[in-house]
């Protein structure tokens, strides 16, 4: 390879390896696909919806006489300003009450999203090892152009933050021949 | 990551062109102390010869070498900005190199590089 093909072909692997790393980077914001925001959504209104425990609170009605809890049972609204236990109460009581429509209501807001780079939660693991995978392999055939380059009699100067440990390897362990341990 | 063993030639390599990229900066940075030490002192005197003789002017020589040694500071700044961008990213794989080969069992070859 000449040594102008070798420069180019070297600023197009940095390009890449800064391309992949900013992929990487943002790996852990891209947000959910839309089914499952909204398989998220609705578990948390069902969530909510039984941790009201709707059938047992009416439960109090079927008692011959009237207990405090069943005369209180409308009340759950009034008691939000009794701290965090009084909100759960009352979204309880909203999403046991009006779960389907609020439900409804999440899925088509989160339907007109725009989410052009979403990914599952269960693709990012992979995806990750994939990029990592990516970037190794474009920092060694870096480096294999940064040798080549030197070897002409170029200098070229490594990046900072570049792998150390294909920095210092051997030549054959880059190129993938078998290789002769250290002693 | 697969593990790699270390090139001795490689690493020393690195480490040298840290060494010299560290003391090419450590060199500028002197020169810079000596000159801010030399334009201090220079604008001490040419301040002590005009508020202890009444107005006194300055002597024109001092003018001119306290211009001259701030024109020099302004050129080896600048030679510092630019040391620094091009030379830190050596230093910093100097420094990188020296963690990894300690990690592998050679703190023993790398022992005495310090950047």
């Amino acid at each position: 390879m000449s040594t102008k093909s070798a420069v180019a072909k070297l600023d197009k692997t940095r390009s890449a390896i800064l391309a992949a790393q900013e992929a990487l980077a943002s790996l852990p914001d891209r947000p959910l696909p839309h089914d499952e925001a909204i398989a998220r959504a609705h578990d948390l209104v069902d969530s909510q919806a039984r941790d009201f425990q709707g059938a047992y609170r009416a439960s109090a009605f079927v008692q011959p006489r009237i207990t405090e809890a069943a005369r209180n049972f409308l009340n759950v609204a009034t008691v939000t300003s009794q701290g965090p236990q009084g909100a759960a109460l009352t979204a309880g009581l909203l999403a046991w009450l009006h779960g389907d429509a609020i439900k409804a209501k999440l899925k088509a807001e989160i339907e007109a999203m725009e989410l052009a780079d979403a990914l599952p939660l269960t693709q990012r693991e992979p995806e990750r090892q994939r990029l990592q995978a990516q970037i190794e392999a474009l920092e060694i055939e870096e480096e294999r152009l940064l040798r080549e380059l030197e070897a002409a009699g170029e200098q070229v100067e490594r990046r900072a933050d570049a792998s150390i440990e294909i920095i210092l390897a051997p030549d054959a362990e880059l190129s993938g021949e078998p290789m002769e341990k250290a002693a | 990551m697969p593990e790699y063993t270390i090139d001795q030639n490689r690493l020393y390599d690195v480490l040298d062109s840290a060494q010299t990229a560290s003391s090419t900066m450590s060199g500028i940075r002197s020169e810079i102390e000596a000159l801010r030490g030399e334009i201090n002192q220079l604008s001490v005197g040419i301040e002590a010869s005009r508020t202890g003789t009444l107005g006194q002017e300055a002597n024109p020589q001092s003018l001119r070498v306290l211009q001259g040694r701030k024109e020099q500071l302004r050129r080896l700044q600048s030679r510092q900005s630019e040391g620094h961008q091009a030379l830190m990213p050596r230093i910093e794989l100097g420094r990188r190199a020296v963690e990894y080969a300690r990690k592998k069992g050679m703190a023993a070859e790398v022992a005495g590089y310090v950047y």
